[in-house]
């Protein structure tokens, strides 16, 4: 097993776990947290693939590119996470069905 | 001077608009008074337009600018000055100032005094457009202009209580759903012109119309006939003339104006007018001649049986029509003219005598003060008015000895000339108009006879009054001219004849013949004689002296309005009922259908959307698993 394959199976995991925490979750804050699992799964496959590829810096340089964006995701999902907590008293993203204008 | 021409249309165009700006503020007499002064200002021009044809007698063409031009269509605002029109624009003008002045008096407290002003003078303003155009287009916008009016005049008291109001407004639409069957005609024709001469103008289609067309061409006869079913509409003529009787539902003075004296010559004016193709299609004269004479002896007949005082009027105007039209299709031109001037003047006299004697007896019914049902045209409640409405009476007399063509009135010059051409050229059509003669005086015989004469044979006849000065001037002015009207074109001298000649180009001057004359003044006095034999020695009462089987059809008009409801209106009622149907279930049921279909549609589509953000990320994810499956396998493949 060659450390591309340990990081490949570890992205995989990374987004299978995230997958499925955005698929069962019902608290907010954990749907965020899943989401950024998958993101840091996206990241160690960028990473791989640059090195598979050969050009490591492109794939670093996008990863560190990707962490930044993702740092901003993680800042305006928690800011609205806040939000619906003081509107609708819950973070339960089963009760935040409801249309409203 | 001739220039003067647009002015004729402006003044009534100028009285419409002043009475709507202000007729609201300003008092009942006044808005009259205007309407009226605006009609005799008209009539002042077109005298003036005659003294200028004097001088000057093969007229002008007086164009105001383009009205349409595109592709090789082109219509000008151009008014013709010529014998003719003039001679239409006297008539008109002049009746209508007078029948304007007696309105004053007629529609005295009327709740829309001002209201029926308005429309006479836009009666007057389209009537002259349709005379003085110089191009069938122009001629159409006046006639449907004066459709119009008279649309709106029949059905002015459309909301009189207790049903009445109702049937005035159903006369109203019967009117002019007859017209428009006309109109239809009338625009064919138009077509048809535009198409073989390539213009609409008159001196275009008229002057071209010779060398275009040889005698009998079927274009020829296919235009004349079109023509033809335009006139039987307006002027009133079998198939078309069952929405004249109805018409009477209007008030009086729009009766006598639109439904006696002037719109419904627009007819034999037409004809008059496009002669010459008339003159290419000896099969389309013979059809003029035919529905002229029929018209003319069919509706003298009818007024035999009627007992509404304005109803027998109404079908003795169809009559009258029916000798003019038979007159200009036989080519006399001249004589169907004098007909149309001379009935103008004692047809509008009769209609105003009428109104005056409605009113007179419904005054009276008021004084009588009894509330039970009465009909104040109904002429077996009145009676002896000679004396009660004097000077109503006498010139009454003037205007139905001029009808019923006594010598030396206005009506007998005219109606004999019409007779003499007939005499000379077709002799079953003077059979039936010498018939027609007959029976007009004796209608009109018993209708004085049953007015005027013996005794109020009721409490409102009994106290009936003498009309104000309002309405008996114009109609003692009408009297006057009714005795006096056939000095315009007596025998051997032709003073209208000379004077038409330059417009129609009629040579012929029939000679007075008195083997004409006196047959049919001698039958005029037998009608008289029999109508005093049977209504005149004792009282008419619910009972007729002639009560019979053929009273009866005469009463019940041939039952000619239930033969066109049973052909033409009850098919096209369930033709429209089966329409609507179609519309329901078909047309509207594929919109519906379609709707539900639509609604059905996203109602089970909403079942996918739960608003669960899970649900939404098991979707995208479906969705990313099915778009790569397709991109493994396109590319396996």
């Amino acid at each position: 097993m060659t450390p591309l394959h340990v990081a490949a199976t570890g992205a995989l995991v990374l987004l299978g776990i995230g997958l499925y925490g955005l698929l069962a979750l019902r608290n907010l804050i954990k749907v965020i947290i899943a989401l950024q699992i998958m993101v840091k799964g996206v990241v160690l496959a960028l990473v791989a693939a640059g090195s598979i590829s050969g050009q490591i810096n492109l794939g670093q340089s996008l990863a560190v590119t990707l962490i930044v964006a993702d740092t901003i995701v993680a800042v305006v999902g928690l800011a609205l996470a806040v939000q619906v907590r003081r509107r609708f008293g819950s973070l339960d993203v089963q009760e935040l069905s409801t249309l409203r204008g | 001077m001739f220039n003067l021409v647009p002015l004729v249309i402006a003044f009534p165009v100028a009285g419409v608009l002043l009475n709507l700006a202000f007729g609201t503020r300003i008092r009942e007499p006044i808005t009259g008074i205007i309407a009226s002064v605006i009609s005799g200002l008209a009539f002042a021009v077109s005298v003036l337009l005659l003294l200028a044809l004097i001088s000057q007698p093969e007229g002008a063409i007086v164009s105001l600018g383009e009205w349409i031009q595109v592709g090789g269509l082109s219509i000008s605002w151009s008014f013709r000055v010529d014998t003719l029109s003039v001679a239409m624009m006297l008539v008109v003008t002049g009746v209508g100032t007078l029948i304007h002045i007696y309105s004053i008096g007629y529609m005295h407290g009327d709740a829309r005094f001002t209201r029926f002003f308005v429309y006479l003078n836009l009666f007057l303003a389209a009537m002259l457009l349709l005379v003085s155009a110089d191009n069938f287009l122009l001629l159409f916008v006046g006639w449907e202009g004066v459709g119009l009016c008279s649309y709106l005049l029949i059905g002015f008291w459309f909301d009189k209580p207790g049903g009445e109001g109702w049937r005035n407004s159903s006369a109203a639409r019967k009117a002019f759903l007859a017209n428009r069957v006309g109109d239809a005609g009338l625009l064919l024709a138009m077509f048809a012109m535009f198409w073989v001469f390539g213009s609409l103008n008159f001196a275009d289609v008229l002057g071209q119309a010779e060398e275009t067309l040889a005698v009998g061409a079927p274009l020829a006869t296919l235009i004349s006939l079109l023509l033809l079913l335009g006139v039987t509409g307006k002027s009133a003529q079998i198939p078309l003339f069952v929405w004249l009787p109805d018409a009477m539902a209007g008030p009086t003075p729009a009766s006598a104006l639109i439904h006696a004296a002037t719109m419904v010559t627009a007819g034999v004016y037409l004809i008059a007018r496009t002669g010459v193709l008339f003159a290419l299609s000896p099969v389309a004269q013979g059809m003029v001649v035919l529905v002229g004479t029929c018209t003319a002896l069919l509706a003298a007949s009818i007024a035999v049986g009627q007992n509404d005082i304005k109803r027998v009027l109404a079908y003795s105007t169809i009559s009258q029509l029916g000798f003019m039209v038979a007159a200009v299709g036989m080519g006399a031109y001249t004589a169907g003219l004098f007909h149309l001037v001379t009935h103008a003047f004692f047809k509008a006299l009769l209609f105003m005598a009428a109104g005056s004697v409605i009113h007179g007896v419904a005054h009276g019914f008021g004084h009588a003060g009894r509330g039970e049902a009465f009909d104040p045209q109904d002429m077996r409640v009145m009676g002896g008015l000679r004396s009660k409405m004097p000077v109503t009476f006498w010139t009454y007399i003037a205007g139905a000895l001029a009808l019923a063509g006594l010598p030396p009135l206005a009506g007998f010059f005219s109606k004999d000339e019409i007779l003499l051409v007939a005499f000379e050229h077709y002799p079953l059509a003077y059979v039936a108009l010498t018939a027609a003669a007959f029976l007009t005086a004796f209608y009109i015989a018993r209708q004085m006879l049953m007015v005027f004469f013996g005794k109020g044979r009721t409490q409102a006849a009994a106290h009936a009054v003498e009309s104000g000065r309002y309405m008996l001037i114009p109609l003692i002015i009408l009297a006057g001219l009714s005795v006096i009207g056939g000095a315009l074109n007596l025998p051997g001298v032709h003073t209208l004849g000379g004077w038409l000649e330059h417009t129609t180009h009629e040579a012929e001057a029939g000679a007075f013949n008195a083997g004409v004359a006196g047959v049919s003044t001698a039958l005029a006095l037998l009608g008289f004689g029999l109508a005093y034999m049977l209504y005149g020695r004792r009282p008419v009462g619910e009972r007729d002296p002639l009560e019979g089987a053929l009273f009866n059809a005469l009463r019940n008009k041939w039952w000619v309005d239930e033969l066109y409801d049973r052909i033409v209106v009850r098919p096209y009622n369930c033709l429209s009922r089966l329409a609507a149907g179609f519309d329901r279930t078909v047309i509207d049921g594929a919109g519906l259908r379609l709707a539900r279909l639509m609604i059905w549609l996203g109602e089970t589509a909403r079942i996918t959307q739960t608003g669960q953000l899970n649900w939404n990320v098991a979707g995208i994810v479906g969705g990313l698993l099915i778009v790569l499956i397709i991109v493994v396998l396109g590319r396996g493949a």
